[in-house]
């Protein structure tokens, strides 16, 4: 222990005075001026460019473009670590007594897809959208806080290793640090009781993550309500920006309760507190505060995405948004409401019968600002001049996954619906029409919208759709299996499924698990086409020459974000092709 | 001053300080959390220096040296609170550092708040001097 | 019709949360009268607790962004009137005056069928 000890002491030493030093070459401190933002009065800096060049201008950025673009390839990459993940899961599932894994093997990738997909994917890729373009479309320079941008962005790679550290520690260790086996939900006492310090080290990945989303979470509030140029008001401001406004304010009240939970969590593992105890808090508290959380986390990843649904939808429509002010206020209904209706997680724990009741009717409640979102798409199509891109396919896809996935979540809000599938695949099918058939396709549906805005070049339309139609059918396939599947009472979250057919038809379950693997099957092609699709474009794509690509201008609709892609466009020829962009307000200063 | 133009000045969208202050956090809590000593006061020093040198970049202080010794003091204080209020006084004893799970975790906080204004301190002196 | 100090169209508008705020009404009204599961000073008043504080903060939000879009609205008018250009701008979009003109003639075949 003690020679352990000192090499890790050595080890840190080596690495404080390695960056202290690394610091003192790349940067002068000394030269500080008193006055904010850098090099603004004194003769003697000179601005030659915004950024340095190659690796450092990446680590060093403070540019709200480039930290939207570190955040989508940070989420893309997630993506794939969890796909990944996910079809470990079903292949495993195509027989009943599985077919790779062992059981702690399924635990730990069960665990670590949904927490990948959810933190590591979902909340990531909305910041990448959200950075990116916020301040473009509110007509801002950059973020409120450009720095702290960073810091949250800059704290996800290495909560993504502590995430997924068990998966790198336990061949080292002799599998003394495992990965985490608690499912995503990490229910007391099961994970008090797991000994293994891989979940501590999840656990603080988690934090870690939370943090990050706290700070981005702050910085999208400071921004939308002081950067905003001086024509956008709360009357104009467009539906993404809202949405995100109003994600930002959930994650202010969600995460740091997580982050607390958490903690508290730790302490109890290392310290032996009692708060999730049955001699303490009990461990139905955990649920209490995790579900608090948890339930505003859905509507914290399915808030934007709806935001660029409702962004993108209309420009492929030729119509403007239908009731842009219902969908304003029905987002702010859910942002409210979300926080009201956490128990109906866990209706079947054998709550006060009267709380319970009270849940479920602020669940039902909260589906009805859903459901005026999902009219209002519709009506914006109706009778539109539709152009089937393929962002205009993904957000068609987002708004038939979302009814499938929000009609079986209002069954689920039923109390008596819910005794009876609780914790059965049928939920997992629920929950999967949203976050990968809505929330991921959203995603799909904005990084095409905008790839042109993000590399300068147009992706292969083909691709593209085929991208849109494996997706969408491999979606439907395989989590229209699982609802099948809970009715016919197969449980959640088990290795193996080899019961006794008295208690549930065998033979029929093994075939919906096989239909749910072949779709999975569809849906991994699908995305290998789509990352194919945006590499090579990206690097060899037809350049894009008119601000316009989607000849938006002719229905009205260009957007602050294409106007200013016009200009940049515009300023790279007459510059010469400089690949930096000048904004207005710098490009006369630092073209001396 | 001699000057030679550091990243951040040459720069207008760069600074070194964001990767920094996030790693520093991230140890610093797999530090104090699982409980290496070692981990915990580097990653601690790491996260108050970035800290401090952010503020300064940005222009919210004008010398790093009083934000880092003001952490450290505030961090060596949280803990000491923590192990009056937590602990009995018969586990403050030099053997308990490594033994008692809480002590040594806070001696570890303890340790890095003052390393934080050693340092703080030296720097501002070493300044005035040399100027 | 002033409900609040609203004009007509906002509170059209705002009827969409009206219907989530009825069917909490709804369900208070409905356990008030039919307490299936006996009442219980602690549960009931949480119960209630919990429904009523989402049906007020609903209600407060809801007031205080219609007033919020109400009041930008109407400075957006008063501005437009002052400048006698009466040009409506897309909700949505800030398309600067200069390169719309040309965009104008084609645009109005697509605007036609619009509202
Ligand atoms: C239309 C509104 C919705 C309603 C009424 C609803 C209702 C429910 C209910 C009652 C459950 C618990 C089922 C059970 O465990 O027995 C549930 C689970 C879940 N829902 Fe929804 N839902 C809605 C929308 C969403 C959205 C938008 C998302 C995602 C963005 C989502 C994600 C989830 C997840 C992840 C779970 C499973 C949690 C777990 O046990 O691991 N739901 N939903
Ligand atoms: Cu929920």
């Amino acid at each position: 222990m003690a020679a352990g000890d000192l090499v890790l002491t050595g080890l840190m030493a080596v690495l404080l005075v390695g960056i202290a030093a690394l610091l003192t070459r790349i940067e002068n401190w000394r030269s500080y001026t008193p006055l904010a933002g850098g090099g603004t009065a004194t003769g003697e800096t000179v601005v030659h460019r915004e950024k340095p060049a190659g690796i450092v201008r990446w680590l060093t950025t403070v540019d709200h473009k480039d930290i939207g673009l570190l955040y989508g390839v940070y989420a893309v990459i997630a993506f794939a670590v969890g796909g990944i993940m996910a079809m470990l899961i079903r292949l495993q599932l195509v027989t009943p007594g599985g077919a790779l894994l062992g059981a702690n093997a399924y635990n730990s990738i069960l665990t670590s897809h949904g927490i990948t997909m959810l933190f590591l994917f979902g909340t990531p890729i909305i910041a990448a959208f959200a950075n990116y373009f916020i301040p473009l479309l509110i007509g801002a320079d950059d973020m409120a806080f450009p720095r702290i941008n960073a810091i949250a962005f800059w704290l996800l790679p290495p909560a993504a290793l502590l995430i997924w550290a068990g998966f790198f520690l336990a061949p080292v260790t002799e599998n003394m640090i495992e990965p985490a086996q608690t499912a995503w939900t990490m229910y007391t006492p099961l994970s008090v009781e797991q000994t293994n310090p891989g979940v501590d080290l999840m656990l603080l990945g988690l934090h870690l993550s939370g943090v990050a989303a706290t700070m981005g979470a702050i910085n999208f509030i400071a921004t939308v309500f002081t950067e905003r140029a001086e024509e956008v008001t709360w009357a104009n401001l467009d539906i993404f920006s809202w949405t995100i406004l109003t994600q930002s304010a959930l994650i202010l009240f969600a995460f740091p309760l997580l982050g607390s939970a958490i903690v508290m969590l730790l302490l109890d593992r290392n310290l032996a507190t009692t708060f999730f105890a049955v001699e303490g808090g009990g461990p139905l508290l955990w649920q209490h505060l995790f579900w608090f959380f948890g339930h505003p986390e859905v509507y914290i990843l399915v808030l934007p995405p709806m935001g660029l649904v409702s962004l993108i939808l209309p420009k492929f429509a030729g119509r403007k948004l239908f009731g842009f002010k219902f969908v304003v206020y029905s987002t702010l209904a859910i942002g409210v409401l979300s926080f009201g209706v956490w128990a109906h997680h866990m209706f079947s724990t054998g709550m006060d019968p009267r709380l319970r009741a009270s849940f479920m009717a602020v669940s039902l409640a909260i589906a009805i600002p859903s459901a005026v979102k999902t009219f209002n798409w519709i009506t914006t199509m109706w009778n539109g001049r539709l152009r089937l891109t393929s962002p205009m396919l993904f957000c068609i896809g987002f708004i038939s996954n979302f009814i499938i996935g929000g009609v079986t979540g209002v069954f689920l809000a039923a109390i008596p619906v819910d005794l009876v599938l609780h914790d059965t695949y049928y939920v997992v099918g629920h929950f999967h029409y949203i976050v990968m058939g809505a929330i991921g396709f959203a995603a799909f549906a904005g990084i095409y919208y905008w790839f042109p805005v993000f590399t300068g070049r147009m992706y292969q339309r083909t691709l593209g759709k085929a991208h849109f139609w494996l997706s969408m059918i491999g979606t439907n396939v395989t989590f229209f299996a699982m609802l099948a599947l809970g009715y016919l009472g197969m449980p959640r979250r088990y290795a193996t499924y080899q019961f006794d057919g008295a208690i549930a038809p065998l033979a029929q379950v093994q075939t919906y698990h096989l239909l749910a693997t072949v779709g999975a099957v569809l849906l991994f092609v699908g995305q290998l086409i789509f990352v194919w699709n945006v590499v090579q474009s990206w690097l060899e794509g037809p350049k894009v020459e008119d601000g316009d690509p989607w000849d938006l201008e002719r229905d009205g609709m260009l957007d602050r974000e294409f106007q200013w892609f016009d200009r940049k466009l515009e300023t790279a020829v007459t510059d010469g092709g400089e690949d930096e962009e000048q904004s207005a307000l710098t490009g006369a200063r630092s073209d001396d | 001053m001699e000057e030679q133009p550091g990243l951040s000045d040459q720069y207008r969208m760069s600074s070194p300080w964001p990767v920094f202050v996030a790693l520093g956090l991230a140890l610093s809590e797999i530090g104090v959390f699982i409980g290496l000593f070692p981990v915990a006061v580097f990653g601690l020093i790491l996260f108050g220096g970035s800290v401090a040198g952010i503020l300064t970049e940005s222009g919210y202080a004008t010398r790093p040296w009083p934000t880092l010794v003001g952490i450290g003091v505030l961090l060596a204080v949280l803990a000491a609170l923590v192990a009056v209020l937590q602990l009995p006084t018969s586990a403050f004893t030099l053997a308990n550092v490594g033994e008692g799970p809480l002590f040594t975790r806070l001696v570890a906080v303890v340790v890095a708040g003052a390393v934080m204004v050693a340092m703080g301190g030296a720097g501002s002196v070493a300044e005035q001097t040399k100027v | 019709m002033a409900l609040f100090g609203f004009e007509k169209d906002t509170l059209l508008d705002l009827t969409v949360n009206v219907i989530p705020l009825g069917i909490i009404l709804f369900f208070i009204a409905a356990f008030a009268v039919v307490p299936a599961f006996g009442t219980d000073p602690v549960f009931t008043g949480m119960q209630f607790a919990l429904m009523i504080s989402m049906f007020l903060l609903l209600a407060v939000l809801t007031y205080y962004a219609g007033r919020a879009i109400e009041g930008a609205e109407q400075e957006q008018e008063s501005l437009e009137e002052a400048s006698a250009v009466n040009e409506p701008e897309g909700e949505v979009t800030g398309l600067e005056d200069g390169d719309d003109a040309e965009a104008e003639l084609d645009d109005a075949s697509a605007d036609g069928d619009d509202e």
